[in-house]
């Protein structure tokens, strides 16, 4: 006697099949509009203090765990500096 | 914009860099005024203007202007600071204990000033002073930095400010002073630094290493550096906030 797979429960597996891929790809598109969105959100605050050749390390008015504090009117650079307050 | 040039020297101990839009001529000039100015207020050298005021405690002496603001100077740090910044520190050698208030030791009217007691040691003060002046003296583009103590003048060598290293990071300086104050570099003797707090009368006990400041002069940057250092980590903060325009508290690791 041969088995044979009724048709209705081959067009459940299939409609399966297509609704795991479905779901697959909404996670995958959710997960990757939530990264995208996470480092836009990262980054907007140091866009207007940044200039070219500049690296803004600390926002203007932060206080950061080293015990640094940069206010607003005194912008960080990566530029290598000319001289230091380092006592000589 | 005209290339920026450096004259490096050793004078007050340390060493001294001068940057400007110049002539060698002018930088050269602005060294000779550095060394004489050294000259008069060193308290190493026994010919000084300051080493003469010290040795005549007790009567009342004429002082050069520059002597005069300097005294003077010394008066107002020790007022912003809360007693913090003493001008009179080497009483403590003398006599151990808390040092008694600086009005009480140093008086000034007119163009002269009366010790009363200790002696007098401008040290940080007047190389933040000097390098105020020196920096103003070299055009409309200058840095003088005298052993840690600097004036940034202008917009420096790219037109941004001047790059200047103070604590962990490296800042855009514009008309701006800074000036770092530390217990690392410098000792009167082995285990014994050379800040002394006028409190105790004993080297400073702070839990920090070292205080790089930035304040809208090196004078003003030399005076909250001390402070800050002397108040320590925790009071620091609280001491800067409203006066310094940025800082720096280094620990010891």
């Amino acid at each position: 006697m041969s088995r044979t797979t009724p048709p209705g429960l081959r067009l459940s597996a299939l409609a399966l099949k297509l609704i795991a891929a479905g779901i697959t790809l909404a996670g995958v598109s959710a997960g990757w509009v939530f990264v995208n969105q996470s480092q836009r959100n990262q980054q907007a605050p140091l866009r207007p203090s940044v200039l070219p050749g500049d690296r803004v390390l600390a926002a203007a008015g932060a206080q950061t765990p080293d015990d640094t504090f940069i206010g607003p009117g005194v912008r960080q650079t990566a530029t290598p500096a000319v001289t230091s307050t380092y006592v000589s | 914009m005209r290339p920026v040039r450096r004259l490096v020297f050793t004078a007050m101990t340390c060493r001294c860099e001068l940057l400007a839009e110049c002539s060698p001529a002018q930088l050269r000039q602005a060294e000779s005024r550095v060394r004489r100015m050294a000259a008069r207020l060193t308290r190493f050298d026994r010919d000084s203007e300051l080493c003469a005021f010290n040795d005549a405690c007790g009567r009342w002496v004429d002082v050069s202007p520059e002597l005069e603001s300097l005294l003077r100077l010394g008066l107002s740090a020790w007022e912003q600071s809360g007693g913090l910044v003493h001008a009179g520190c080497l009483a403590a050698a003398a006599a151990p204990g808390p040092l008694p208030p600086l009005p009480e030791m140093l008086e000034v009217r007119g163009h002269k000033a009366r010790l009363s007691a200790g002696g007098i040691d401008l040290g940080g003060l007047a190389k933040g002073w000097l390098a105020d002046r020196v920096a103003a003296s070299l055009g409309r583009n200058a840095l003088a930095n005298l052993g840690g103590d600097l004036f940034a003048l202008g917009p420096g060598p790219a037109g941004q400010g001047w790059p200047v290293r103070a604590g962990a990071v490296t800042l855009l300086l514009r008309d701006q002073g800074a000036a770092t104050s530390g217990t690392w570099k410098r000792a009167w003797g082995p285990g014994s630094q050379h800040l002394v707090d006028p409190r105790t009368g004993q080297p400073a006990g702070s839990d920090l290493t070292e205080v790089s400041v930035v304040a809208h002069s090196a004078t003003e940057a030399e005076i909250l550096a001390k402070e800050a250092l002397l108040r320590g980590r925790a009071a620091a903060p609280a001491a800067l906030r409203g006066r310094a325009l940025a800082w720096h508290l280094g620990r010891a690791a």
